[in-house]
């Protein structure tokens, strides 16, 4: 029940970043978006959600691999053995599909930077927000300053 | 209804040692009962275990919830041992009879004696205790006992008018040896001075039982000592006090009568005379005894006269189902969860809030966030002390549990209740039990009873999961240490079956 709840939870974290968050800042670079050399800058944004898309499921891919260590790892009760050290490695896997979407995007003359720090937050947010909310138990104490969000899930009644 | 547990002689404050351990588990329910010791020897090792388990236990039922455990409502008199001879004095036949008197007064109680006794009996110094001698326990007590005018016997009286009036009765269980000296001629003397004045100051409704214990050890001599007990002699001073119990009608002073015995007798490895090093391991007869008293709280008054006998299946094999249990308990269930409680605490718990303790603030350990969730208004002081306390009961707990395991192996019988080499090890020599450092994680938490079953309860991960998503709330005690202790016995009972 517990890991249905959590990956409830990642899927809706998923759906806000796709349907929501995403074509907010769309519509939020369309005017400011200049100089995309062949392209529109619809196609330009069009191709950045893509990017969008895959740097934030990076985020969520990361946030499954340290699901996946959370279940299967020995559970540390002392205290002596954090897990963050692991958490912090696996936010290697958002940041080098940022830095890699920005090699790969179409470079723009205006506001591209803010093009990929959209990215870089997303994919990040991604991995943290689920991380710090949906964590399994023994490593639910793991993701830096995630105790606010933890402790709303965990007010949740399922 | 009150209930009230004499330990009488070494033996006696052997069963109510474990009568302590089994009324924590919860097959007392929250009953309440008044527990006091007698014996000659008051520096005997044995009476300063149980009284220090029984203290321990005590601190540790701060601690309790709603749940039943460390349910069982003990309490000492305040004083808690009752001595027949008093204890400035190395009192012994010769002197409390005046044997060298030439007072034409004690010239009688003088050629009695030496009709009844050697002179190296009417010689011998009682500081520690009657050397498995009935008759001078006999003599001392049956001349000695007031038990109208001494402590703790009035504070006694008056609980059993107070419950005869108010309460709706009282239950007196009285435990004791009848192979050895204090218990021998301690239990009818007793069970008949209380009868008798009960009887005299028409006090009604008061219910006794004595449980007596047959040889269940044996023990070499300890040298250059004339007069000691004998192992070799125990099954003959058995019956031989059960005979004189039966035709002077005794047993008719009690409403029950429990007699426990083991054929296979363990062997203790240090003999000793009495005192403090009189301090013989814990045996699993002990635990029958405690049973014993626990079925008579729970019904003092037998429906009809009768006899049960309980006993075990296979000679060399001693299990959870061989035992008798109380009215409405599973015991493997009631105890075992304790077992698992006492041992999760142990490697889980205690190491984590000593840290806890040290560091002043949760770290990042998921589980104790629940319970410490305000680190800045912790009294790290007071914390520490309470950890301790009930650190200290898990390992009398254990430390009792593997006593029983070893003693039932040196008389060759599998005591098949808990995996106790697990935590324990019978270490040095002569052989002591003694509890294994432990690491801080367990991967056999679900193997630690016996007999073991497939997937009964929770791993160590999904406990510390448990632990890491509980939500505790007042029901579970007191926030703070109360309320973990509270959820981990909960935890540790989840799929027992």
């Amino acid at each position: 029940m517990k890991h249905v709840k959590n990956f409830a939870g990642m899927i809706l974290i998923a759906l806000l970043l796709e349907l929501v968050v995403k074509p907010g800042e769309a519509m939020a670079l369309t005017p400011l978006i200049s100089g995309v050399g062949d392209l529109s800058v619809d196609e330009w944004v069009r191709k950045w959600g893509e990017w969008c898309s895959i740097t934030a499921g990076a985020g969520l891919f990361g946030f499954v691999l340290w699901y996946l260590i959370g279940v299967f790892s020995s559970p540390d009760f002392t205290g002596q053995t954090s897990k963050r050290p692991v958490w912090i490695v696996l936010l290697i896997i958002p940041i080098v599909t940022v830095v890699a979407a920005f090699f790969l995007l179409p470079p723009a003359d205006s506001f591209e930077w803010l093009a990929v720090i959209f990215l870089g937050v997303n994919a990040l947010f991604a991995y943290w927000i689920t991380s710090a909310g949906f964590s399994p138990s023994r490593v639910k104490t793991a993701p830096i300053a995630g105790e606010p969000v933890r402790k709303l899930t965990d007010a949740l009644p399922f | 209804m009150g209930n009230y547990l004499i330990g009488i002689g070494g033996t006696g404050a052997k069963c109510a040692e474990a009568f302590t351990h089994l009324g924590a588990t919860g097959l007392m329910g929250t009953e309440t009962c008044k527990i006091f010791f007698v014996d000659q020897d008051r520096g005997n090792g044995i009476l300063g275990r149980s009284a220090r388990t029984l203290q321990k236990y005590i601190e540790c039922r701060q601690f309790r919830g709603s749940n039943g455990f460390l349910g069982a409502n003990l309490q000492p008199y305040s004083e808690r041992i009752w001595a027949p001879l008093p204890e400035d004095s190395k009192r012994s036949l010769e002197t409390y009879f005046s044997y060298r008197d030439p007072a034409p007064k004690y010239r009688l109680n003088a050629q009695l004696l030496d009709v009844l006794f050697t002179r190296k009996q009417i010689a011998l110094p009682l500081d520690e205790g009657f050397r498995g001698n009935p008759a001078i326990g006999a003599a001392i007590m049956g001349s000695t006992v007031d038990l109208t005018s001494e402590q703790p016997w009035r504070e006694f009286y008056d609980n059993l008018q107070e419950d005869a009036a108010n309460r709706g009765g009282a239950s007196v269980v009285l435990v004791g040896s009848v192979f050895g000296g204090t218990g021998a001629a301690g239990i009818p003397t007793i069970a008949k001075l209380i009868k008798d004045h009960l009887q005299r100051q028409q006090i009604k409704n008061v219910s006794l039982a004595a449980v007596l214990v047959l040889p269940y050890f044996s023990f070499g001599e300890v040298r250059n000592q004339e007069i000691q007990a004998n192992a070799k002699e125990f099954l003959p001073a058995s019956q031989a006090a059960l005979q004189y119990y039966h035709e002077r009608r005794y047993l008719d002073f009690v409403e029950a009568v429990y007699l426990v015995g083991e054929q296979s007798l363990s062997f203790v490895p240090v003999p000793s005379l009495g005192g403090s090093s009189q301090d013989n391991e814990a045996h699993p007869i002990e635990m029958y005894t405690a049973l014993a008293a626990i079925d008579f709280f729970a019904a003092p008054k037998p429906q009809r006269r009768g006899c049960a006998v309980a006993s075990r299946e296979k000679a060399d094999h001693l299990g959870w189902a061989d035992l008798p249990a109380p009215p409405a308990h599973e015991l493997r269930m009631t105890v075992g969860n304790f077992i698992r409680f006492a041992y999760a605490y142990e490697v889980t718990a205690y190491p984590t809030l000593k840290r806890y303790v040290q560091l002043k603030q949760p770290h990042k350990i998921a589980w104790l966030k629940n319970f410490f969730p305000n680190p800045e208004r912790t009294n790290f002081g007071e914390l520490d002390q309470h950890v301790q306390i009930v650190k200290e009961y898990c390992d009398s707990f254990l430390l009792w549990l593997a006593s029983l395991h070893f003693s039932a192996r040196s008389a060759n019988i599998a005591l098949e209740l808990s995996h106790a080499d697990r935590f324990a090890a019978s270490v040095g020599d002569p052989a002591r039990t003694a509890l294994k450092p432990l690491p801080a994680w367990q991967p056999d938490f679900e193997a630690i009873l016996l007999p073991m079953r497939q997937k009964e309860g929770l791993s160590f991960n999904k406990l510390y999961d448990e632990l890491a998503d509980a939500k505790p709330t007042e029901r579970h005690g007191s926030p703070g240490l109360s309320q973990l202790v509270n959820q981990l016995y909960a935890l540790c009972g989840k799929g027992l079956n």
